[in-house]
């Protein structure tokens, strides 16, 4: 099987002021569709770049990355716009979810962006929203909702577009313990459907649920193992 | 296309959010736009009244005197005398053709007197070709002109200072300069204080016959010749005519100029026009001051609102907002609060248009050049002042944005 992604000598730099600080320093990575992956590392590891190249936030200073087969790193912020939408689903920690909105607008905004009409957008959220056990809540702002409820929004909303990937970045890190079980079940099971998760964590037990797990230290990647489910 | 519409929904609910701010914003644009629109209509009222007022004088009278309005008398130009007024009798075009001459003189009716009033002395025909509407009475009849009898025809100010409110003057005597002339006719009220002052309106002039006027004040003046074509667009070629007659009488060589003047009322209104233009312009500067300080104000509240929502902007490109789109929502969310406020704004001005000419004799004129102005000025404050807020939110990057706060 062809990787869906493929970090070929990633390197990240950041220039603050005179100093340079090198956050990837050469990182090499292939993903398999499917794959169930925790990135793990300590603070200043460099995982939070990671995430943000992966997720085509932003753009590695050197090497190449190959989506699909694709290198994204010549592509212009219109284009990388298109992929996050089409590819990429974000779970954030502190949900990001709009707050004058109902569960059912957040849901819908990636597929006002990628300019699907009003009666599929619907029914997509919808059928997005009965995925994560939320069509009942559709219509509540996200004050109205729990942590656990807006996560799943979130979740939702990351799903709508049927991505490749699903990046989700310490995605219970703002809730309690039995609120985050919920929510990592729920992600085991979009993985058992064969969605492609990548978790980024730095509670093991978190990384646990994944089937493998990468650590990143001082900018490199220091291991890379597949659990015992696989 | 449809991305607009979501963007103006957007909007709505962002600016619905914000109540408070978005009205106080909206409020200083509706002061704005509200002067703006309340100096055009001001001053477009001004405009239509003053031409009501100079029409008065006829759209289809030419007036033939010594010099052209506006300019320096002609060299040794001579007077119009009967010999003008022959000349002027051959045109065919003509309808009417009525001399005047006018002095001040003092009236007097017993007890009562007015001074400093413009005693015009001219034919049966004067009230025909100014549209002299009369209240009471008749004008004087040729018969009475041709014999130059001492009769007079009284605008309503005279009236006024002499006769007691609601008192019969027809055949009443008065005097004018102690000579007595019997009264046959009362003008309606005509002008109002601009044009009374600026001796257009016949408010304050009285009408005897040019023989009349001759015969107690002599002919010191020259004449002034109103000159009536038969209808506004035959006034051109009557003016031709005109000329060529006069030429023809002063024996003027061809290639030599003039020595005399026809005019005509649409002058007056140029002249006006020409004056009142760089009123217009600082007015209409004054009243784009205030529209800036609005514009300040959108973008100051629109700068607030792009760092507020600095997250908003990183989840929205996260899950794929183009550049493009991060840029309209902002623009059009300072264009709505500009339409809005510029909406309410031009109520506010037309109302207070109204209002003033309710009191004033302005005309109340509702332009569509100042709805057209409103709605640009506003347009147009709304993108400048909106461009630069709506540019910074657009090309935060998406990493920074959703780091923030």
């Amino acid at each position: 099987m062809s990787a869906l992604i493929e970090l070929k000598g990633v390197k990240k730099v950041y220039v603050m002021g005179k100093n340079e600080v090198h956050a990837l320093r050469g990182v090499d990575l292939a993903i398999e569709p499917s794959e169930y992956l925790a990135i793990m590392g300590p603070s200043g590891s460099g995982k939070s770049t990671m995430l943000n190249i992966l997720g085509l936030l932003d753009l590695p200073s050197a090497g190449a990355y190959l989506f699909s087969g694709t290198d994204v790193t010549l592509f212009n912020d219109a284009q990388l716009a298109v992929m996050r939408n089409r590819k990429v689903g974000f779970v954030f920690q502190t949900f990001n979810l709009l707050p004058r909105t109902s569960a059912l607008g957040n849901v819908e905004l990636p597929l006002v962006y990628a300019g699907v009409g009003r009666k599929e957008r619907k029914d997509r959220a919808i059928h997005a929203l009965e995925l994560v056990g939320l069509a009942d809540r559709m219509n509540h702002k996200p004050n109205e909702l729990s942590g656990g409820q807006r996560q799943r929004v979130a979740i939702a909303r990351a799903l709508v577009t049927q991505p490749d990937i699903v990046l989700a970045d310490e995605p219970t890190g703002n809730l309690d313990s039995k609120t985050g079980d919920d929510i990592m079940r729920l992600l085991d099971d979009l993985s058992g459907k064969g969605n492609t998760i990548i978790l980024v964590t730095h509670e093991s037990f978190i990384a646990e649920h994944a089937n493998r797990t990468v650590h990143i230290l001082d900018g490199l990647i220091a291991s890379d193992t597949y659990n015992k489910r696989v | 296309m449809y991305l607009i519409v979501e963007s103006i929904r957007a909007a709505f609910t962002s600016l619905r959010g914000r109540l408070l701010r978005t009205s106080l914003t909206m409020l200083s644009i509706a002061v704005g736009v509200a002067t703006i629109i309340a100096i055009v209509s001001i001053m477009a009222g001004l405009d239509e009244m003053v031409k009501r007022e100079f029409s008065r004088m006829g759209t289809r009278v030419l007036y033939i005197s010594r010099n052209q309005w506006g300019k320096a008398f002609y060299r040794r130009a001579p007077q119009i005398g009967s010999r003008e007024i022959e000349a002027l009798q051959r045109v065919d075009l003509a309808e009417y053709i009525v001399p005047t001459r006018e002095t001040w003189a003092s009236l007097s009716r017993g007890v009562k007197n007015a001074s400093g009033l413009q005693i015009v002395g001219t034919n049966q025909d004067y009230h025909l070709v100014r549209e002299i509407p009369l209240e009471s009475g008749r004008f004087f009849t040729a018969y009475e002109n041709e014999r130059g009898r001492n009769v007079c025809v009284l605008g309503s100010e005279v009236y006024k200072n002499l006769f007691e409110v609601g008192e019969e003057a027809i055949n009443e005597y008065v005097e004018i300069e102690k000579v007595p002339f019997r009264v046959v006719g009362v003008v309606e009220k005509q002008g109002n204080f601009m044009t009374s002052m600026a001796g257009l309106a016949s408010d304050n002039k009285v009408f005897i016959p040019i023989l009349a006027s001759d015969r107690m004040f002599g002919r010191w003046w020259g004449l002034e010749v109103l000159v009536s074509a038969y209808s506004d667009d035959l006034i051109e070629e009557t003016e031709d005519e005109c000329r060529m007659m006069l030429r023809a009488a002063r024996g003027i060589k061809p290639g030599q100029e003039d020595n005399f003047g026809i005019n005509k009322q649409d002058y007056l209104l140029n002249q006006f026009r020409k004056t009142t233009r760089i009123l217009w312009a600082i007015l209409v500067g004054i009243a784009g001051l205030s529209l800036l300080v609005g514009g300040v104000g959108i973008m100051n509240i629109m700068l607030i609102s792009v760092t507020e929502r600095t997250r908003e902007i990183g989840v929205r490109k996260a899950i794929g907002a183009k550049r493009s789109y991060i840029l309209m929502q902002f623009l059009i969310e300072a264009l709505l609060v500009c339409w809005l406020g510029g909406l309410f704004g031009a109520l506010m001005g037309i109302a207070f248009a109204g209002i003033i000419a309710l009191f004033t004799p302005l005309v109340f004129v509702v332009s569509g050049l100042s709805a057209i102005l409103g709605f640009a000025f506003t347009s147009a404050t709304g993108v400048f002042f909106g461009l630069y807020p709506a540019i910074k939110a657009a090309t935060k990057p998406p990493v920074e944005a959703l780091r923030f706060g």
